[in-house]
């Protein structure tokens, strides 16, 4: 065994929601091989592989068990050793390869900082070790990205680098923490395959952090599924995918949503929003630099029916939520037309847009950002009825109703958006949106955000809500699992253009472009579990 | 963006914030009841309606107020800011006699600032909540809080009249004709007291600043990800915390050049010091119009170098931040 935790004990501060983040867990990884540990948020996954490296956060730390690394114990180790193995022997890359570079040093000095930490050598030789580094990656035009800074990048470039530092100074473990979790469909399934291409070349250990079932079929040998900070589970990747032996994997297994239960489409259609030739385009630069336009939205029509939800699938930049945002006129479109019970959205001043207002609600990504922290949750959701004119008492009784409708205790009202959970708040989130009453409901990656099993119920209620108040929705995702499960028909988009549309299972079972079936590809698990 | 087109943009700019300037001040600065001629008339010990009138003409002040801001605009193109009414001098001749010493202490301010607030903010961020942070926290807010003119009274007192080290105010020992080294001696020891009065205050922003920007820093993913590569933690604290912490302070920075190269009007007449605050508060008392607009315009075209120059910092700072 190169890694063995022995009934390793990690304590939270006082007054964390519970006292140990991890409770007496064991854990082995064998050299040459990859672990998956699966768990969502809160399960202690992340916190086992931060205690590995030595980097808990400030007031979490061990309080017992150890951690063999080759057989000598991490734990009692002294600060400067465990510190010169950082980087060395052990490795780790990061959930958002963004957030985890440094914005103002230039990836060159990134990576070459990693090799100089550990080796005397000079700079321009580390520079140049960096560079073989980043095309081994895949990466090209190496020279430019050296002096490159993490902006200019994308986000797969960016996980490469991560990946080319991480392996910097051939550790014998690396350790990825949700390392896909943050990149669009196609690129996670590239960098997976890097991932595991180099794992096999190299002959390293991997330790590899997941909330997605998907990506465990994918790539992982052996498994540990976690929850509360326990171990449930544990074994060869075949036997707990194929017969679970805990109940919570079994759940966390059939939360991961199918295509096998795509909606057929609505026997008569009812138009209710009519796009025609939308499009969009962004400016860059002003008054005195040269201007480019960038076409987020180009020539994009579509037909939303009353009843029926239309998924919007695309990768980041596809143009998807600035589409919906022109639709809703938070944007205003530069062509084309948005015919809502035949008004003319695209083109109405803000007089005689207010009343259509109230008719097309939103639902945000965030469920963290998209509700006032200082506000009570029935003062949010009794804003929008009280700004139309509505009684408070009235409004009032109708938020409770439609908490009551989303799931949550009326009583939610008199309390504030922190002190509840990221799925609880998107039921809000929902629930305001729906106490205008509106006809066509704008869903904007609304179980992005959440874990697997808590997006699971919020799809749940989503299609629920739909079909009692009979309501139109546009269902914007990058997630093409997700949108199976919920869209009666979907549309794929790319680069501001309509790729392919029509009824989700035709879509799914016989895609007719090349994009859609890359994307299809992509889908971590495919066809595995 | 090309970085000299940029440069040349910003600088038509500068032209014609300071023209709006100039425009502004003349009718703002004629609101006031009473002109120089009255003040020069009250000051001679004689003065009937004749001879107020002839003083009137002989400056133009008779003239209908667009011919006298027309003529003014004409002169200030070709570099002639007039005459002051006060010292029968040029203006320009006056503000560049003072302007080296305003700039002077505002330097030395500024980089002490600058230096002891980072150093201390740094300090305090290094273990947040603990003892030393409380303390840099009470002290900047101490300094930030106590009024200039009242500490550099307090200073004078302490060290220039109790302990006798250092001179209380001017700028160098009058009649002592120093020169080489012993005249810059005599300046520096001069400058501390002014200096340390108005650094203070801004050293308190700098700390309260750098602190909360580096705890902010401490926490992000690529902190954590140098501690992941085995850097060692001062190269963690130096290269990855402080240089990302930095970059908000320019802006401050670049706030604080502006507002001082106006004269801080209160320090400098506290310690008498002969730079564009004394001057400006003496062209008030006098009444001098011609010398007032023209510290306006000096300071308003050094406010405007002094935000570009900020830009251009930010950009070169931050590689994100781009010029346009």
């Amino acid at each position: 065994m190169l890694v063995s935790l022995r009934d390793l004990r990690v304590a939270l501060p006082p007054g964390a929601d519970r006292p140990l983040a991890v409770s007496d867990v064991s854990l082995d990884i064998a050299r040459n091989e990859i672990v998956c540990i699966v768990g969502e948020s809160g399960s202690g996954k992340s916190v086992t592989a931060h205690a590995i490296m030595g980097l808990l956060p400030r007031g979490v730390v061990t309080t017992g068990g150890s951690i063999l690394f080759d057989g000598v114990d991490l734990l009692k180790e002294p600060p400067a050793a465990l510190r010169a193995r950082r980087g060395r022997d052990i490795a780790m890359i990061f959930q958002d390869p963004m957030a985890a570079l440094n914005p103002v040093v230039a990836i060159g000095g990134q990576v070459s900082e990693q090799i100089r930490a550990h080796r005397a050598i000079p700079e321009s030789l580390a520079l140049r070790q960096a560079g073989d580094l980043l095309s081994q990656m895949g990466l090209k035009d190496v020279a430019g990205l050296l002096k490159a800074y993490p902006h200019q990048l994308s986000g797969g470039q960016r996980q490469r680098v991560m990946i080319a530092m991480a392996l910097s100074l051939s550790p014998r473990l690396l350790i990825a923490d949700e390392p896909t979790t943050a990149l669009d469909v196609t690129t996670q399934a590239q960098i997976l395959k890097l991932i595991k291409a180099i794992q096999a070349e190299r002959q390293m250990s991997v330790l590899f952090i997941t909330h997605d079932f998907g990506v465990v079929a994918d790539i992982a040998d052996r498994v540990a599924v976690m929850r509360h900070g326990r171990v449930l589970e544990s074994g060869p990747v075949a036997q707990v995918l194929g017969a679970p032996a805990h109940p919570y994997t079994r759940a966390l297994i059939a939360a991961v949503p199918r295509d096998a239960c795509a909606l057929p489409p609505l026997p008569q259609a009812a138009p209710l929003v009519r796009v025609t030739g939308l499009s969009k385009r962004f400016r860059r630069g002003g008054l005195f630099s040269r201007r480019a336009d960038v076409a987020a939205v180009d020539r994009v029509s579509l037909i939303l029916n009353r009843g029926e939800t239309l998924g919007i699938v695309g990768e980041s930049g596809s143009g998807k939520s600035t589409l919906a945002r022109c639709v809703i006129r938070l944007l205003d479109p530069d062509e084309g037309a948005v015919l809502f019970d035949g008004a003319d959205i695209a083109r109405m001043k803000a007089r005689g847009l207010r009343p259509l207002r109230r008719r097309i609600q939103m639902v945000f990504q965030d469920p963290f950002s998209s509700l006032n922290p200082r506000r009570r949750i029935g003062d949010i959701l009794t804003a929008g009825p009280r700004a139309y004119g509505e009684e408070a008492g009235a409004a009032r009784a109708r938020a409770a109703e439609m908490l009551r409708l989303v799931g949550l205790n009326p009583q939610a009202m008199d309390r504030f958006a922190h002190e509840f959970s990221g799925g609880q708040r998107q039921r809000i989130g929902l629930a305001r949106a729906l106490m205008l009453k509106p006809d066509v409901l704008i869903a904007d990656e609304p179980v992005s955000a959440l874990d697997v099993t808590v997006q699971a119920q919020v799809l749940d209620l989503l299609d629920d809500v739909r079909r009692r108040m009979n309501l139109a929705m546009l269902f914007i995702t990058h997630d093409m699992r997700v949108a199976a499960q919920v869209c009666h028909r979907v549309m794929v988009m790319r680069h501001g253009r309509v790729v392919e549309s029509g009824p989700t299972r035709e879509v799914f079972a016989a895609p007719s472009s090349d994009y859609t079936r890359a994307l299809l590809a992509a889908i971590p698990g495919c066809g595995r579990i | 963006m090309n970085r000299l087109h940029y440069i040349a943009m910003r600088l038509v700019k500068t032209a014609l914030v300071t023209i709006a300037v100039v425009v502004l001040s003349f009718f703002l600065i004629r609101l006031a009841p009473g002109d120089a001629a009255t003040v020069m008339a009250g000051q001679s010990g004689y003065a009937d309606e004749a001879f107020v009138k002839s003083l009137r003409a002989e400056y133009g002040l008779d003239r209908p107020l667009p011919v006298q801001l027309w003529k003014y605009l004409g002169a200030v193109a070709q570099g002639d800011l007039g005459t002051s009414y006060a010292r029968r001098m040029p203006v320009l001749e006056v503000i560049l006699q003072r302007l080296p010493n305003t700039l002077l202490l505002d330097a030395f301010a500024l980089v002490v600032a600058i230096a002891g607030g980072v150093w201390l903010g740094g300090l305090a961020a290094r273990r947040p909540g603990s003892a030393g942070d409380a303390a840099v926290t009470v002290l900047s807010m101490l300094f930030y809080a106590v009024p200039q003119f009242w500490l550099g009274m307090m200073a004078v007192l302490l060290f220039a009249v109790w302990l006798a080290w250092l001179p209380p105010f001017g700028i160098e020992t009058m009649g002592a004709d120093y020169t080489g080294l012993a005249r810059v001696a005599d300046v520096a020891s001069h400058m501390i007291l002014p200096g340390m009065t108005l650094a203070l205050y801004y050293l308190a922003g700098y700390a309260r600043l750098t602190r909360t920007a580096m705890i902010e820093v401490a926490g992000q993913d690529f902190v954590k990800t140098a501690r992941a590569k085995g850097i060692r933690e001062g190269q963690v604290r130096r290269r990855h915390i402080l240089r990302n912490a930095l970059i908000p302070l320019i802006t401050y920075a670049g706030l604080q050049a502006s507002t001082l190269v106006g004269g801080s009007v209160l320090v400098e007449n506290v310690f008498s010091w002969p730079g564009i605050g004394t001057l400006a508060y003496e062209a008030v008392t006098a009444r001098d119009n011609p010398l007032l607009l023209g510290i306006f315009i000096v300071t308003a075209i050094l406010i405007s170098l002094f935000n570009l120059v900020t830009d251009i910092a930010y950009s070169l700072a931050d590689p994100r931040v781009e010029l346009a």
